[in-house]
């Protein structure tokens, strides 16, 4: 396992976000605020490919099964079978850890899901 | 195995920690220890001090010179070695002002812990000796070889990273180049000995493009022996109103924008033996990122993101500080200028990043790294998501190439003692310039990498648009390569002539 996953792994995990690779994808589980998950656990990921830079340069796709609609997307099927990949930009880290950034991104774009 | 030459670099932070545990009131040499992390370039090895760990009660007698004990490099030692760095073991000699060769207790003292020191983090012990008078540096490296033997390998210089860059030369591995009278300006603007000393530092120019080649020229016109060039792109047409010295030849003949600064840069070369080093790596790739390892002082002159951001990482990991600016061009709907802003900044520790201070848009990042902005598919179905402009003219790209000069003089010169005066930015609409007071966000992870070496994290990858391009430059048809034999053959008689002439 590279450094850059095995650091994404760590740092999520100390974040209350235990996660695993499976396969290309690394896999964590989080609870929308909004959307049409709001307060349900929806499983989401990163491609491991994406991870070599981490935690300075952000991944660029984020990976939901594909029971998760989006309102707009550019998506691409997920390395993960039965999954897809969403084209959203993180630009910078703001002023939380990176793992807490990450997380907070990907709860703003599940707040988007219609289904 | 170690490269051909050795440096040392550390943070003003970290100098001034030294200074304190070094130069003592009564006048009396001192030692301390510190830890160091390798930065491994091509040719040049570099050790970064990390660390400093002072010396508790007995760890050392100063008896008007000083000896540590075995107890003392024990520990830090074990220290080092639990952060996964090397020994550096420094001492004073008390109203010193050059270059420090080493006495034989000095050189015993060295020699006796090498073995030991290597034995317990791995790393060659580094040792380094102050010259009060004037807080030169001089520093070794002791690698242990073949039979446990350790050898000295006295290194090029000792870079001093704050507002100012401060290097401590060997004079006997890089002997002062003697300036002439096409220095003459020059040097009565700074004087004889930092003529010397900026003559000597190695720099890089990342991008060959309109604002890199007229740094290039002025760097060469100023009398400096040594400039790598680092480009994998070809001169074209639309590139000729801002390429000053690129020709339609160039373009015709699809000549690497590293041969025409080659060309101009030996033209307008000043200093006898004038070397440019070109490469036509990205510094994304990890041969060039090597490369960059070799160098004093890098300037950034490309405009996309994955470059941007591995220079501003290594400025921290690494401790070479990084020259950056660029411009922009805002155009009205009906194509007339609104405006144009060009910014520049030293990017090194104690000064934010450019993600910091919104210079580097991270997400970008990962899109030029994966190819992403250069596919329209991507772009369109990303809704039309914003492309890198290109605008730039002639006329202004020269304010760009003016104003990280300025800040290179300012780092290097320090004109009335100020270094580098951080980021700072122009309007032309208003004419007006910024001071701007960006800050460094708490948990910027770029930053807090600061020493890593050899440690980073890797920002390097496959970088197929320059693959393509070098494929390009050597393969270019039977007609082209037979004009261009043409050129070099008459360009190298021109030479001749001007050998001649001199």
């Amino acid at each position: 396992m590279n450094a850059g996953v095995q650091k994404f792994i760590d740092d999520m995990t100390k974040a209350g976000f235990p996660s695993m690779v499976e396969g290309e994808v690394v896999t964590f589980q989080i609870v929308p605020v909004d959307g049409a998950h709001a307060g349900c656990s929806v499983d989401t990921g990163v491609s491991t490919g994406e991870l070599d830079p981490w935690p300075q340069v952000p991944p660029h796709w984020v990976h939901f099964p594909s029971e998760v609609t989006l309102s707009r997307t550019n998506s691409q099927a997920s390395p993960k079978s039965g999954w897809l990949m969403h084209s959203r930009n993180l630009s910078d880290w703001g002023d939380a850890p990176p793992a807490i950034s990450w997380a907070s991104h990907v709860r703003s774009v599940l707040s988007e899901a219609i289904s | 195995m170690i490269a051909d030459s050795t440096s040392v670099a550390m943070t003003a932070a970290t100098e001034k920690a030294l200074l304190s545990l070094l130069v003592r009131e009564d006048g009396q040499e001192d030692l301390c220890l510190a830890t160091y992390r390798p930065s491994t370039g091509a040719m040049r090895t570099t050790a970064l001090i990390r660390t400093v760990i002072p010396p508790e009660e007995g760890d050392r007698f100063v008896h008007g010179n000083a000896t540590v004990t075995g107890n003392y490099m024990l520990r830090a030692a074990e220290i080092a070695q639990r952060d996964g760095s090397g020994l550096v073991l420094l001492h004073s000699h008390p109203g010193a002002n050059t270059w420090q060769s080493m006495s034989r207790p000095d050189q015993d003292t060295e020699s006796s812990y090498a073995y030991l020191v290597r034995e317990i983090t791995g790393y060659p012990l580094v040792g380094m000796t102050l010259a009060t008078g004037n807080n030169t540096w001089s520093a070794r490296h002791w690698p242990v070889g073949a039979g446990n033997q350790s050898s000295r390998h006295h290194c090029t210089n000792v870079r001093v990273v704050g507002e100012s860059l401060a290097v401590s030369w060997n004079h006997e591995l890089r002997p002062p180049p003697k300036s002439d009278e096409r220095q003459l300006r020059s040097v009565s603007a700074w004087g004889e000995h930092c003529q010397a000393d900026l003559a000597r530092r190695r720099i890089l120019v990342v991008g060959a493009g309109s604002v890199g080649l007229d740094v290039i020229l002025r760097l060469a016109a100023s009398g400096i022996c040594r400039l790598t060039v680092m480009d994998f792109d070809v001169v074209q047409m639309y590139n000729l109103d801002r390429l000053i010295g690129a020709t339609h030849r160039d373009a015709r003949l699809k000549r690497a924008k590293t041969h025409v600064a080659h060309r101009e840069a030996q033209r307008a070369a000043t200093a006898n033996d004038f070397q440019v080093d070109i490469s036509h790596y990205s510094i994304c790739e990890p041969e060039g990122m090597k490369l960059a390892l070799d160098h004093d002082i890098v300037f950034c002159c490309v405009d996309k993101p994955w470059p941007r951001a591995v220079l501003n990482a290594m400025a921290y990991t690494d401790l070479i500080p990084v020259i950056d600016g660029g411009i922009r061009i805002d155009t009205l709907p009906d194509g007339r200028m609104r405006n144009a802003i060009w910014r520049s900044h030293v990017i090194r520790p104690e000064r934010p990043c450019m993600s910091c201070s919104r210079q580097l848009n991270l997400a970008e990042v990962q899109l030029d790294k994966q190819d992403l902005l250069n596919r329209p598919e991507y772009i369109s179905g990303n809704g039309g998501a914003k492309t890198p402009t290109n605008q730039n003219v002639a006329p202004l790209s020269v304010n760009v190439a003016g104003s990280l000069l300025a800040q290179y003089v300012s780092l290097s010169v320090a004109p009335a003692g100020l270094g580098d005066p951080g980021p700072l930015r122009y309007s032309l609409s208003s004419h007006f310039l910024e001071h701007l007071e960006d800050g460094t966000r708490v948990y910027c992870p770029v930053e807090q990498q600061e020493g890593a070496g050899d440690q980073r994290t890797d920002m390097t990858g496959r970088h197929e648009e320059a693959e393509r391009m070098r494929q390009a430059m050597v393969s270019p048809g039977a007609r082209i390569r037979l004009l261009r034999w043409a050129e070099d053959g008459i360009q190298a008689t021109a030479k001749q002539l001007d050998r001649l002439i001199r």
